[in-house]
């Protein structure tokens, strides 16, 4: 956990790791830094009981929305692929995931 | 002559149907503002010069054979912006951030495409902080826009460029997206008014996404007038986006012709938005504007949302989380570039939200802002069992200098202290201009409402905009 509000330099590559994020040693320090201080600022919620209340993820109102199982016009092949990088033929090209 | 700076879209459509001008000259118009003022106000991103022109003449050629046009295409010929996370097919989308440099997207989001529908022609893309991360502009990865009322001054954010467009006469409205204030600050920080409406009254299909259960699309124009015939085109249903509202309210227009001459609401102000930190001449303008709604027949007084102090700890912990699910999208393969062209805002956000999501801290942090969201919106509630409307002010401080908060992420996310609060309830807030400081920089209110009463909100907008003059005033750009 963090110590006067820096988190540990192992904290941070860890998260960036799930994140997918390469960090510059800068950013590792800023980080430390400013996520400690941020962090540290959400305690404010320790000031509250909460064992009672429900946790709210939406305010829609809305629950299990569908729509017609209709098939429509969608973007050609072409299209799709037409912001892509690397391409082959009608794929997107991605590097080997496994050896 | 057409005083585009002045020009509202009411009388802009009227001055069309009188063919007092051509569409041509109205978006001619508004593109020499861009020519003459964006260098210096930088609001825009990608200007559709030609592509503008092209539909106006276009549009010209229709009027000229159906002059009742505009009573099937309510916004016929009305040159607008769209903030830069708005799809727009064929022209750059870049959400402000470098990772989508030269992003051409291969469809519309439904907001663009039922303006589209009503007629209404896109002038340009506007700058913002990127995926909306920011409340000034300055995090944006290619410019920051400046405030037309003092250049030296942020023109607020997220959506800072399209709030400094509309101000400027750089079209005549601007879409937009609040998902904790960047509709609402930018609306106040340039003196234009500002919807941010109910979650799920507009689609969000098409539009990037920053934290899905907080984000709302809505307009920013010169008048709350204005926002209504907007909005009676954008709202709606929307199969492409499943959290979307079915309207069951949807006669805005009604709010601008009013049977009642007085409006006899229950108006309170909230106590928690008045207190430490705020400026005393913001504090003084809302309590001036309590006022003019007592002179409308108003009934004022004080009221509590007491787990304020709560909100942005719960705000931004909740939608950092979504961010970092969000923003897992970007990476390279089939539309945009590296990760590592994410600016330094956004690595943070998304820094941020992983770690709240992570194991061993999900329950601490996460799961906590939820319930704590619970509250809020519990606040909220208790508070409209016993009045109609919350009047506030939209953001504690006026537009600060340029570079003044860059170096301190944490005194950025203060500044959304009275428009973060809003979100997580999903209620709708109506921002407008409500005075001046000393120094002529603008000062904004909000006027809040309960779910899915963004016709009250209208009507109240409306009479205070009959009452005062805030609104007419506009920036001397040719002292920018």
């Amino acid at each position: 956990m963090k110590k006067n509000n820096i988190l540990p330099r192992e904290e941070v590559l860890h998260i960036a790791k799930l994140a997918c994020l390469d960090l510059s040693e800068k950013e590792v320090k800023d980080f430390q830094l400013q996520l400690g201080e941020i962090l540290a600022f959400m305690d404010v919620l320790k000031e509250l009981k909460l064992n009672d209340v429900k946790a709210t993820s939406q305010v829609s109102g809305l629950e299990y929305i569908t729509r017609a199982d209709k098939i429509k016009n969608s973007l050609s092949a072409d299209e799709a692929k037409s912001q892509a990088k690397k391409t082959y033929k009608s794929f997107f090209q991605v590097r080997a995931v496994l050896e | 002559m057409i005083d585009i700076l002045r020009l509202t879209i009411k009388e802009a459509l009227a001055g069309l149907r009188k063919q007092e001008f051509s569409a041509e000259e109205l978006t001619l118009a508004s593109l020499k503002q861009i020519e003459k003022y964006d260098k210096k106000l930088k609001a825009f991103i990608t200007v559709c010069k030609n592509e503008a022109l092209d539909k106006a003449r276009e549009a010209d050629k229709i009027i000229a054979k159906e002059r009742n046009i505009f009573d099937r295409k309510p916004l016929f010929a009305i040159p607008y912006s769209a903030k830069d996370v708005f799809c727009t097919k064929g022209v750059k989308s870049t959400g402000s951030s470098q990772i989508l440099k030269g992003f051409m997207p291969q469809y519309n989001a439904t907001v663009i495409d039922r303006l589209d529908q009503a007629g209404a022609i896109l002038i340009g893309k506007t700058n913002c902080d990127p995926f909306g991360f920011g409340s000034s502009t300055e995090n944006s990865g290619f410019q920051t826009s400046r405030n037309p009322w003092n250049s030296k001054k942020v023109p607020g954010g997220s959506s800072g460029g399209s709030a400094a467009a509309v101000a400027s006469g750089m079209g005549l409205f601007s879409i937009a997206e609040d998902t904790g204030g960047s509709i609402r600050q930018p609306a106040s920080f340039c003196s234009v008014s500002g919807l941010k409406v109910s979650y799920g009254r507009v689609s969000r299909y098409g539009v990037m996404a920053y934290a899905s259960s907080l984000d709302t699309i809505g307009p920013i124009g010169k008048s709350v007038y204005d926002l209504v015939l907007v909005l009676s085109i954008i709202a709606g249903k929307d199969e492409m986006d499943a959290s979307s509202l079915q309207e069951i309210d949807n006669k805005y227009k009604e709010a601008l012709s009013p049977k009642r001459a007085d409006f006899k609401k229950k108006v309170g102000i909230p106590k928690e938005y008045l207190g430490e930190g705020i400026d005393p001449q913001i504090k003084q303008a809302v309590l001036q504007a309590g006022k003019v709604f007592e002179k409308m027949g108003c009934r004022l007084s004080m009221v509590s949302l007491p787990n304020t102090k709560y909100a942005i700890a719960a705000y931004y912990l909740i939608a950092m989380s979504e961010v970092s699910a969000n923003l897992a999208r970007y990476d390279g393969i089939r539309f945009g570039r590296g990760r590592e062209y994410f600016e330094p805002e956004v690595k943070r956000r998304i820094m941020l939200g992983t770690y709240a999501l992570s194991s061993g801290y999900f329950d601490e942090y996460y799961k906590k802002a939820l319930k704590v969201r619970t509250l809020l919106k519990k606040d909220f509630d208790n508070v409209f069992s016993r009045v109609d409307l919350l009047i506030a002010p939209v953001s504690p401080t006026l537009p600060f200098d340029i570079g003044e908060k860059t170096n301190d992420p944490l005194a950025m996310w203060l500044a959304d202290a009275y428009t973060v609060t809003i979100n997580p309830a999903g209620v709708p807030s109506l921002a407008l201009p409500c005075g001046f400081s000393k120094d002529n920089l603008p000062l904004g209110m909000q006027i809040i409402g309960q779910q899915k009463s963004e016709k009250l909100l209208f009507e109240a907008g409306t009479k205070f905009q009959t009452e005062t003059n805030w609104h007419t005033k506009h920036p001397d750009l040719e002292n920018l």
